[in-house]
């Protein structure tokens, strides 16, 4: 645990001393006000619920960018400025070095999550919207961005360089986000498998987004978020023989 | 270091295409016998054979190289059981261990268990498979020469066992979690919790729920059937017990359909679920006879189904509004609501004056009065139609109890002005709402009313809806200027806001010509941002154009125009002509009169009003979800607040936290 609090505590800081982590908080707090403004209010006469269903649904695909990017540079950075020799040789365990990073950058990504609250809170003063609506659309959030961000990690020990790190999330998070669609054109049991491993559609929009909490959408993150942080930890594990 | 093998990449190649034709012969093309046949066959063969060569090349080799060959084996093997375990899903299978496919009990009993067994199987040993493969690489592997497996073993360096031990097992962790997980799932999503947490707040009894039920003479009796645990129930009964309590006027029951039939057959109820409200019927009952009773009842969603749960919520977020609706029927005849037609009104799309190519509603975007229909049902009032077929030259109908003139596009005749003039003058209830688009105006009614029509549209380039980005928006003006009259009580109250009106003209005072002692009150007024657009340029030109107050709704009353045979003051029938004149008619537009909006709000009073009943007006609380619309200054708030204001918060703190940090540890440093 000491290992994982020092690993967790240092890239915490890497995020909030440099004026970088700022600027990519702004930026995707532009992003998400741009699509706010330009889909969820710009359509005209809406009912709070649709206002709040639909800011949810495009702080959604936000958060996904938003985790992959802040995710690719953990491992890859290390790995392209050779500092990762340091982490190999010092006394911590690879799974240390995953989960103390991924803590830090899901620390990060739920403190830009939480900057945005003013928008929903906008719509709670104009419309009919409950408290614990927001609670459940924010823990969708936070689930849907820390699985993305555990994709971007394992992407990130995959790869060398952060670009590539970041095609090879992207690809991922995409694929895992386009199993419904494709799940519909599919037999059983492919299509029960395909439409289980779904990110978005079923998982998300169907539940979260809607302010409808199901436990099985919970542990459905949560497993994908374990699996991730596990192939990133074999991969670590992996790369160590090569 | 070379980490060479004995047996060769395409060995697994190999077998991954053989599992690949035995996944196409059994899924893509299982209807297709001879094409399965071929695939499933060819697959199996290459399976067996491959597995055949890996037995071989693991019983040839000895040291490293035969540990390396006993991990591929072993995923081999795997892959080997998977299939024997597939097998027994398949209908050959079933036939083999005589498991019955109609007996759908102990068949999903066998097949759900064999299948992911099968499944997990697969995985675990293909995942290992296919890591050792990647680690291994092409270029590590020896040439294949059968004859010659482990005779160069001591030319070469040892193979690396352990490194493909560690991967394997590496793989088999992977695959394993994998399996762990997609149960796990598999078992959150069979013993689900699931939790609606959107919206969800029962009505409570409105003022004019609570006026209308102190209005009664006895007591209103409420009878729930329902059965005795029921969320629903205890959701309606606090709504009951919540009005109970405000008016000290009702009486509450509680009863299960199933458990009082009697009951329930003297009120016609056939399920559970349905409240009913019962008051005397005000006749004299026959001696010996128990006082008889008039009852109304509507019926909830109480079933527990999630899809049913959503649409009980609905219902008792309008709870107030079904019980106003059974109590307006209670607690008077059910009186008539004439609508005039035949000159392209709002609510005529379908008259012989549309039919001649005037200009009708319908063409503009398919405005209809659908919401004012049913208010005024709900009102207790039967709507009628009231044009030059059912006599609107010659007279208004006794029965009338209000007449609505919703926007004519061509003036009415001179007949049916004469006509409705005769109504007021002998205390008639008129509402008369026109288009600043149209032709009509109030004819001759102009003296009897006091009011003159001005159709040049009222425009505000200050505080309008924003609705295209347009500057036509402008016309789409928003006021909250009301006064204290008796006709919008309730508007005062619930639109604090403002009320939108779109295409709005304005009302001037003109001379009384009508005799008697009319009073007429201008109760609704529009900003003091607002002008007449004479130019029809949406913007305020100087000189010409002025921004002012402007008249929007009229009131106008007169105690001394009533029936001849109330003509005496005093003689209580009643109160006289009453009429409101409206300068915009969009107003009464479907899209600008949800239920328990502030301009349904405004129709409800006024109706009330006309009809003498202002008494029992007052709000209709519902819980329903409200729009969401911004004048275009809560607009420019919005915008500037996500856009600019957040990001800029987010970097200033960044900009502060980071130069505070830098001064800090100068500090430090000195």
């Amino acid at each position: 645990m000491r290992a994982i609090s020092i690993i967790f505590r240092r890239e915490l800081a890497t995020y909030l001393h440099s004026p970088m982590g700022y600027v990519v908080a702004a930026l995707l707090l532009l992003v998400d006000g741009i699509l706010f403004q330009t889909y969820v209010l710009g359509v005209g006469r809406t009912l709070s619920a649709d206002v709040l269903r639909f800011f949810f649904m495009y702080t959604g695909i936000v958060v996904q960018i938003a985790g992959i990017a802040l995710a690719v540079r953990l491992v890859a950075e290390e790995r392209q400025q050779n500092t990762i020799v340091l982490l190999n040789t010092s006394p911590v365990r690879d799974v240390e070095i995953i989960v103390g990073k991924f803590l830090a950058a899901l620390v990060f990504l739920a403190g830009m999550l939480l900057l945005s609250i003013y928008m929903p809170l906008l719509i709670m003063v104009n419309g009919k919207i409950a408290v614990s609506q927001l609670l459940v659309g924010y823990l969708g959030l936070l689930l849907l961005g820390a699985a993305s961000l555990s994709i971007g990690i394992f992407a990130s020990s995959l790869a060398r360089q952060q670009l590539i790190a970041l095609v090879v999330g992207a690809v991922i998070n995409s694929i895992m986000v386009l199993l419904f669609p494709l799940a519909k054109r599919l037999d059983e049991p492919l299509k029960d498998v395909f439409q289980g491993l779904d990110l978005w559609w079923s998982h998300f929009q169907d539940g979260f987004m809607k302010s409808v909490f199901n436990l099985s959408d919970m542990v459905y993150y949560l497993a994908v978020i374990y699996f991730f942080l596990l192939l990133a930890t074999k991969t670590l594990e992996a790369k160590r023989w090569q | 270091m070379a980490m060479k093998t004995a047996s060769p990449w395409w060995f697994s190649a190999l077998f991954a295409a053989g599992l690949l034709l035995l996944f196409m012969g059994e899924r893509p093309f299982d209807e297709l016998g001879a094409v399965r046949l071929i695939l499933s066959g060819l697959g199996t063969l290459l399976v067996l054979g491959i597995s055949a060569l890996r037995v071989w090349t693991f019983a040839a080799t000895t040291g490293e190289r035969r540990a390396v060959e006993r991990v591929l084996l072993f995923c081999h093997a795997g892959v080997l059981v998977s299939l024997v375990l597939y097998l027994t899903t398949t209908d050959w299978g079933h036939g083999v261990l005589g498991i019955d496919p109609s007996d759908s009990k102990a068949f999903d009993r066998f097949q759900i268990p064999m299948t992911i067994l099968w499944s997990i199987g697969m995985l675990i040993s293909l995942v290992p498979l296919l890591m050792v493969e990647l680690s291994l690489g092409a270029a590590r592997r020896n040439k294949f020469i059968p004859g010659d497996l482990d005779a160069s073993d001591t030319k070469q360096e040892a193979v690396e066992s352990f490194r493909v031990r560690e991967i394997s097992n590496s793989g088999l962790s992977i695959a394993l979690a994998a399996a762990f997980l997609m149960v796990t799932c598999n078992v959150a999503e069979q013993r689900n919790i699931r939790r609606d947490v959107s919206y969800f707040k029962t009505s409570s009894p409105g003022s004019a729920t609570v006026n209308l039920t102190k209005n009664f003479a006895q007591p209103v009796k409420v009878v729930l059937f329902f059965p005795p645990v029921n969320e629903v129930k205890n959701e309606v009964r606090g709504y009951f017990d919540s009005l109970e309590a405000a008016t000290g006027n009702v009486l509450i029951e509680e009863h299960d359909q199933l458990l009082s039939p009697a009951l329930a057959k003297k009120y016609r109820v056939n399920n559970n679920g349905t409240v009913v409200l019962v008051v005397p019927d005000g006749k004299k009952p026959a001696e010996g006879k128990e006082p008889g009773e008039q009852h109304q009842s509507f019926k909830l969603t109480i079933d527990e189904k999630a899809t049913k749960r959503r649409a009980a919520r609905t219902e008792l977020r309008e709870l107030d509004g079904k019980v106003n609706t059974a109590l307006m029927k209670l607690s008077r005849e059910k009186r008539v609501a004439y609508m005039t037609v035949g000159h392209g009104e709002l609510n005529d799309s379908n008259s012989n004056w549309a039919k001649s190519g005037g200009r009708i509603f319908a063409r503009r975007g398919g405005l209809k009065t659908n919401l004012i229909k049913s208010a005024l049902r709900n009102l207790n009032f039967q709507v009628k139609d009231l044009g030059l077929a059912q006599g609107l030259a010659n007279e208004v109908p006794d029965d009338a109890t209000v007449v609505l003139i919703l926007g004519p596009q061509a003036p009415l005749l001179d007949e049916e002005y004469a006509a409705l003039d005769r109504y007021l003058a002998r205390g008639g209830r008129v509402l008369i709402a026109l288009d600043p688009l149209s032709s009509a105006t109030l004819g001759s009614l102009e003296g009897r009313l006091g009011i003159r029509y001005n159709p040049t549209p009222l425009t505000d380039d200050k505080l309008h809806m924003r609705y295209l980005g347009r500057p036509s928006d402008r016309r789409l003006i928003i006021t909250d200027r009301f006064s204290s009259h008796a006709s919008i009580t309730t508007l005062t109250r619930a639109a604090r806001a403002g009320i939108l009106l779109v295409n709005a003209g304005s009302l001037e005072e003109a001379r009384f010509t009508g005799g008697g002692k009319p009073k007429r009150t201008m109760v609704i007024r529009s900003r003091s941002t607002t002008f007449a657009d004479t130019d029809n340029d949406f913007k305020l030109t100087k000189g010409t154009e002025k921004a002012k107050q402007y008249n929007l709704v009229a009131a106008i009353e007169n105690p001394d125009a009533r029936p001849a045979d109330q003509e005496e003051e005093g003689s209580g029938k009643s109160e006289g002509m009453r009429a409101m004149v409206f300068a915009d008619v969009e107003i009464f537009s479907d899209y600008l009169q949800p239920p328990n909006q502030p301009p349904s709000v405004m129709f409800s009073d006024a109706i009330k009003w006309l009809g003498g009943e202002e008494h029992i007006a007052g709000e209709i609380v519902s819980e329903k979800d409200v729009y969401i619309e911004h004048t275009r200054n809560e607009d420019v708030l919005w915008f500037y607040s996500t856009l600019v204001g957040a990001p800029l918060i987010v970097l200033g703190f960044g900009l502060v936290f980071g130069w505070w940090r830098r001064q800090r540890m100068q500090r430090r440093a000195s």
